[in-house]
């Protein structure tokens, strides 16, 4: 199975840069003029494109690329001159810390909340739950993050606005890094606890229906060890379908969160690169995004699996 | 809260230490951009440049009167013995923060490179550099000897030419070959050896770019430890960032003056304007828009544009109107009916019907004028998401209507703007661009027929005697001829010019001083008095 899912993955992952490579290359402009700004000349123009290599035909430079990848180079930034590889893992620390505590957070919040949801279904708390989840699934990211940075850094000046370190200090430590985190941190769990949330609560009102529930209580089994034993462990399985969706995320952030907090992630990264036409940087994050989705599928296929031995993947 | 206009008057008995300073990129000349490379020769970024300033001391220091301060210039002397073909240049005593004296090999070095580079060097033709030096060299290793190919106006090849000769540490350098220099403009160790007052400690891609005090610079003292240049991405964003404590100087936005006038607690300073126009570039390239040709439709076009009112409404009054190809401040090289404040276009709604209907343009059915069946209709394309850049279109497209001119805008990414500019004569109709010009105004890579820059097919034997007379024949008569000639051409449409305005933190001192209109910064100007928030 894992054979299998490997290879078909590995085919979604080929066209998909190769799409992106070719679909980058053809928009109109190019790095060159990225790079220069005024001062593009015709001449200036040709000159920069052949030291970048970007003056050889399109299918040229795509057999390089993979060939340079397969000797393990990701290439060369053309605007922030830096290679690609030593680039993105700077980045990627950066947004797999911001992600790892936010995708945590909000697992554990949406577990509960879900539990609280799907318990008292019907009932207020779990209408107080729905609402809280329809307010903040509907928000867009960039209006929480800045109602966020508004409040807590313009208003009450507790929290920094944006960036990753006190730029005053010249060593800044794990407080300040922390400080850093804390509302974009925040903004992403208000983002995804409501839709995690969601699911979980709905599975786990379906589990409470089921008969095995219904058996365990006329058995005499107590409400708390049926919902933790027995409920918890089958709701679970959607809600690691949708983690193992995010799995590419928790690498590759979120574009609006990241550029809204001036947060250097990958996220950033990718919209900045998309945005200057910096191909070596833009296609190696795609076949990151492509490799960590093939991966994260495959991850919640398999836990899902341990969770519940009945299921099939094939 | 004070609007302060002037320098304020420095305590300097009261200071203390700053601790660390953080900036934005690009503060006082527009948005910001993020610090990318440290090579003064091979990015054209403003803001690189910003940074590469910190580290290298140029060979001649521009003040924001486009005059040489030599207090801040490597050189002590340049003269010219047979007015404009042959230079030598005295280099005062420096030395670079290894403790080596800077000397004429550096220049020489610096030269050799730009050479080596080729079409790759960021600045490669202005002020002719380098193709118009025929030799150059170092008699010792106090002096510098230039020899043109040709004879030319020394005021032109001194500012626009032998000022980009910054000396660069020959002998750290010379060990690299260029495409290894390439590849390492990005690494602050490499620039570890700098003359200027500062010199690079960290460079994170996207975050910022730190300085330390260079402990040999020969200059004033820096009154700081630490100097950041951090980058946001916006410039809200920047504003936001002061206010809460992160950023110790932002541009103010113009939709955002107003607020940030009461503001309390950090204080407002307006600095001269850049020394830079806004310009539509009417394309007479291309064939749909043919009618640009015809002086007489761009000197409508500068007759209907109410320049007063763009910078009422979109600059909140902080911008000066700008109807020729020399910015009204400094004055430095106004020519004497600009000085007047006479120019031949200006706003005159009457006279711009009148030189549309002299061109043959009568209204059509839609009221839009027409001549042999083409409207009089264009579409303008203008970087995406820049809130001035829009207000400014928006000003425009309401003053042409006016006149039957009509004019849809689109917004578009800078680059694919500049790609289509430069390569495809077909793909635009007009453009709406910022100009920042050198210290020289002069308009060979403008509007020379066939210039670097000249992209929109202008071509006028008259305009390229003017310029070539402004460069070439010493004194500043051929620079008035061509401005004024330039003003009656419009091979663009000049537009005002914006007026700048940081929001500062209380107790930090001395901006206006810091901030050159050139782009070169001074911080050793900056100090700070008790009070100070950190």
């Amino acid at each position: 199975m894992v054979t299998r899912r490997l290879a078909s993955g590995a085919v979604s992952i080929f066209i998909l840069v190769t799409l992106v490579f070719f679909l980058a290359h053809l928009t109109p402009g190019g790095p060159a003029y990225s790079i220069l700004g005024q001062k593009s000349t015709p001449n200036a123009v040709a000159a920069l494109n052949a030291r970048l290599g970007l003056n050889a035909s399109l299918p040229v430079q795509y057999a390089l690329w993979w060939k340079h990848l397969l000797q393990g180079q990701l290439g060369y930034s053309y605007l922030l001159n830096r290679p690609v590889g030593a680039l993105l893992w700077s980045y990627e620390v950066n947004t797999l810390i911001l992600y790892a505590i936010a995708i945590s957070l909000s697992t554990f919040l949406a577990i509960l909340l879900g539990l609280a949801q799907g318990v008292w279904m019907g009932r207020w708390p779990a209408q107080l739950i729905g609402a809280f989840q329809l307010l903040f699934y509907a928000t867009p990211p960039f209006f929480t993050a800045a109602m966020l940075i508004l409040c807590f850094a313009v208003w009450l000046g507790w929290l920094p606005a944006g960036g990753i370190g006190d730029p005053r200090l010249a060593h800044p430590g794990p407080a300040t890094y922390a400080a850093h985190l804390v509302l974009p941190v925040v903004t992403i769990t208000l983002l995804t606890v409501p839709m995690l949330s969601r699911y979980f609560g709905a599975a786990v009102h379906e589990e409470l229906e089921k008969d095995y529930v219904r058996t365990a209580r006329a058995k005499g089994v107590g409400e708390s060890a049926i919902l933790f034993h027995h409920v918890l462990r089958n709701a679970l399985r959607p809600l690691v379908t949708m983690l193992g969706l995010s799995f590419p995320y928790i690498f590759t952030g979120g574009v609006i969160v990241e550029s809204v907090f001036d947060y250097p992630g990958l996220g950033w990264l990718l919209w900045r690169s998309a945005l200057e036409q910096d191909y070596p940087v833009l296609v190696a994050i795609v076949l990151l995004i492509g490799l960590l989705t093939v991966i994260g599928n495959l991850l919640a296929d398999l836990v899902n699996g341990l969770l519940d031995p009945r299921a099939d993947y094939e | 809260m004070a609007l302060l206009l002037g320098a304020a008057p420095a305590a300097f008995a009261e200071t203390q230490d700053c601790g660390s300073i953080v900036i934005p990129p690009g503060l006082g000349i527009g948005p910001g951009a993020d610090v990318t490379s440290l090579n003064p020769l091979l990015t054209s970024s403003l803001y690189n440049q910003e940074a590469a300033g910190l580290i290298f001391t140029p060979l001649l220091w521009i003040n924001r009167f486009h005059q040489i301060d030599y207090e801040r210039s490597i050189a002590s002397a340049v003269t010219t013995p047979d007015n404009g073909k042959t230079y030598d240049v005295t280099l005062r005593p420096w030395k670079w923060s290894d403790g080596t004296a800077v000397t004429s090999a550096d220049v020489l070095y610096a030269y050799q490179l730009i050479k080596a580079l080729g079409q790759s060097y960021a600045a490669y033709g202005q002020g002719g550099i380098p193709d118009i030096i025929a030799s150059i060299s170092a008699p010792d290793a106090a002096h510098v000897h230039v020899a043109l190919t040709r004879p030319v106006n020394p005021q032109w090849f001194i500012l626009n030419g032998l000022s980009q000769l910054t000396p660069l540490p020959q002998h750290v350098w010379a060990h690299y070959s260029t495409n290894e220099i390439w590849q390492a403009q990005s690494d602050p160790a490499f620039f570890h050896v700098g003359d200027g007052p500062l010199l690079p400690q960290a460079l994170n891609i996207g975050i910022d770019a730190v300085f330390v005090p260079n402990p040999l610079y020969g200059g004033t003292k820096m009154h700081f430890s630490r100097f950041v240049m951090r980058f946001e991405s916006a410039e809200g964003q920047e504003l936001q960032a002061v206010q809460a404590g992160d950023l110790d100087m932002s541009n103010i936005p113009f939709d955002l003056y107003g607020k940030a006038l009461q503001l309390p607690g950090d204080y407002v300073v307006t600095l001269p304007p850049s020394y830079s126009w806004h310009e539509l570039i009417p394309n007479m390239a291309n064939k749909a828009t043919g009618f640009f040709a015809d002086v007489r439709v761009r000197q409508a076009l500068a007759d209907a544009i109410d320049q007063k009112r763009i910078i009422a409404l979109a600059m909140h009054g902080l911008g000066i109107p700008v109807y020729n190809p020399v910015p009204p401040y400094p004055d430095t090289f106004l020519s004497p009916t600009a000085r007047a404040g006479q120019y031949p276009v200006g706003y005159d709604v009457a006279k711009a019907k009148t030189l549309l209907a002299a061109a043959g343009f009568l209204p059509g059915a839609d009221g839009i004028l027409q001549k042999d069946g083409q409207r009089l209709a264009f579409t303008l394309l203008i970087p995406a998401g820049q809130p001035l850049r829009i207000e400014i279109a928006e000003s425009i497209q309401q003053d042409l209507q006016q006149v039957g001119i009509a004019m849809k805008v689109r917004q578009m990414e800078f680059n694919q703007i500049l790609a289509a500019m430069v390569g495809q004569p077909q793909a635009w109709e007009a453009i709406l661009i910022g100009m920042n010009l050198g210290a020289y105004p002069s308009g060979e890579e403008l509007f020379s027929a066939g210039a670097a820059l000249n992209n929109n097919g202008y071509a006028n034997p008259k305009m390229d005697a003017l310029i070539k007379q402004s460069t070439d024949q010493p004194g500043l008569g051929g620079l008035f001829a061509y401005q004024d000639f330039a003003s009656e051409e419009q091979p663009v449409i000049f537009l005002p010019n914006e007026r700048y305005s940081v929001l500062v933190r209380k107790g930090l001192h001395g901006v206006q001083d810091f901030l050159n209109p050139l782009g070169a910064w001074a911080p050793e100007k900056l100090y700070c008095t008790p009070g100070r928030a950190n």
